[in-house]
């Protein structure tokens, strides 16, 4: 009898040790699962804006880096992005009406006259825009899909982000309080 | 049923197979050092499209993943290592753009658990095996069979229990092989670019670290864009080369004299090369034309108490009002405290 007790006990030992196993591996596949929830939205910790350079759709040149010193919205669109359509002119009103608050465009993936077809569609021609055809300063600053905005404060840090189509909302509680009144 | 010869003849085919299986693997890795597109797929295939569920940029026709593709290819060209390049997408994309989980870390027993499961399967299973053909023998036994197994039965389990063994370590040898292969190869391969620091690490000062070959052929290309004359500067200077450095940025204000970041860092070398009363000049004339530059106010301060000039105080202060939240504020309201008393 003793022989079957032995057998059964470590038979159990061995169930949980599977047991154990098995739960370790679900905790980690866990984790692993809330890191790559992709959608941010809101504050993320500081880091230095990427540069933001080159021409625009107009034959204009920008620098993210001549805005030192106030809020800057960087906001990657292309002319086919839906969403896009809706956001931009919100993103440009929101810009006018705040001294302290810039927002420079990166057309990314995007050909040059459809872009400007699109601007000219929302009313948004003026607006002050980056060309990336190749779609390769996007990817310098980890946007991940269209459309993206970063909020890049006085000291060129970026200090939030939000994938997808902005809100009245987000900016009033996410960019507005960073702007000077 | 299982004999001792036919375990044997198995133990010996599956370790025959495995040993040719992880050559080949090795082989694969590890044979002629692959050439830029091979580097270049197998590194599309490690990286996860940020936009598509649980794809790699190899395949996916997401914009986000044909610009990712054409920056992978440009990285190469640059010189960098296929570590790297990885590691240049993770500073932007964060530790979830690769497939694989690393190697390190808690995130090294998504590698190990199964393994480890693995092994105490098979441990189990010997085990069971082993109580299961040890013969009960009581007194007085009636000639029954002890079990089901025939003559010798405990060899030839064993054989096969030898042989399931044997194939998991082989296994895991094996994967361990592919793995370590994986992450080593075309990593020597790099270009001739020396550069030891990380690609594309952030620097403190602020900006991705470009290859500086790279920022040398933009300057070339359009001498008159003072913003690449700039960046180039900034390369240098985060390489310490403060005289390559200086002439870069001296280029930069040669073209737009007013340009405020290239007036600022050309002070900042000129700090770190004993010359403050140019650098104080400079600074000067910049706040003339953008007095809210707060990170100038602080170098001036910054300046003016090494050359113990009184003002310092009252510009340190200045910058306090201009960016209380700036992390050296913390550190300069100290210094100010500390002489107040």
């Amino acid at each position: 009898m003793t022989a079957v007790r032995a057998r059964r006990r470590r038979g159990v030992a061995v169930h949980l040790l599977g047991l154990v196993l098995v739960a370790g591996l679900l905790l980690v596949l866990d984790q692993a699962l809330e890191q790559s929830s992709s959608a941010v939205d809101g504050r993320v910790e500081a880091a230095p804006a990427p540069p933001l350079r080159g021409e625009g759709l107009f034959g204009d040149v920008h620098d993210l880096e001549d805005l030192r010193g106030t809020v800057v919205l960087v906001n990657v669109w292309a002319s086919w992005c839906a969403p896009c359509r809706e956001e931009l002119p919100l993103l440009v009103r929101t810009a006018e009406r705040h001294d302290d608050l810039e927002l420079v465009g990166l057309n990314s993936n995007d050909r040059p006259d459809a872009a400007r077809r699109f601007l000219a569609a929302v009313d948004a021609t003026p607006m002050a825009n980056v060309s990336d055809p190749d779609g390769r300063q996007a990817v310098e600053w980890g946007a991940r899909g269209l459309p993206e905005t970063f909020v890049v404060d006085r000291r060129g840090m970026v200090v939030a982000r939000r994938s997808g189509e902005v809100t009245p909302a987000w900016l009033s509680s996410v960019v507005l309080p960073l702007v000077a009144p | 049923m299982i004999s001792r010869v036919s375990g044997a003849v198995l133990l010996a085919a599956v370790l025959v197979a495995l040993l040719l299986a992880a050559f080949g693997l090795w082989r694969a890795q590890g044979g002629d050092p692959p050439s830029q597109e091979q580097r270049a797929t197998a590194i599309y295939e490690s990286l996860r499209c940020p936009t598509c569920t649980a794809e790699s940029i190899a395949d996916s026709q997401a914009p986000i993943s044909v610009s990712m593709r054409s920056t992978v290819r440009e990285l190469i060209d640059d010189g960098r290592t296929d570590e790297q390049i990885r590691a240049w997408f993770v500073d932007r994309y964060g530790p979830t753009v690769l497939l694989s989980p690393p190697l390190r870390g808690f995130a090294a027993l998504v590698w190990l658990l199964p393994v480890a499961a693995v092994v105490v399967a098979v441990g189990w299973w010997a085990v069971r095996t082993r109580q299961r053909v040890a013969p009960v023998r009581r007194a007085g036994d009636h000639g029954a069979a002890p079990d089901e197994h025939p003559v010798n039965p405990a060899s030839g389990q064993r054989w096969t229990t030898a042989a399931l063994v044997a194939a998991s370590v082989l296994a895991v040898g094996g994967g361990g092989l592919v793995v370590v292969g994986a992450s080593g190869a075309g990593g020597a391969s790099a270009g001739a670019s020396g550069e030891e620091t990380r690609s594309g690490a952030r620097d403190p000062a602020g900006v991705p670290e470009p290859a500086l070959g790279a920022l040398q052929s933009a300057v070339d290309r359009t001498p008159g864009d003072a913003g690449a004359w700039l960046a180039l500067g900034r390369a240098w200077d985060d390489r310490s080369d403060l005289d390559a450095a200086e002439d870069a940025y001296r280029k930069a204000l040669d073209i737009q004299p007013d340009h405020p970041a290239a007036r600022l860092r050309l002070a900042f070398v000129m700090v770190r090369t004993e010359r403050p009363a140019q650098a104080t000049a400079l600074l000067r004339s910049l706040l003339e034309d953008a007095p809210r530059t707060a990170e100038a106010v602080l170098l001036l301060g910054t300046v003016q108490r090494q050359q113990d000039d009184p003002a310092w105080r009252a510009t340190l202060r200045r910058f306090l009002d201009l960016d209380p939240d700036h992390p050296a504020a913390p550190g300069v309201r100290a210094l100010l405290d500390g002489g107040a008393r």
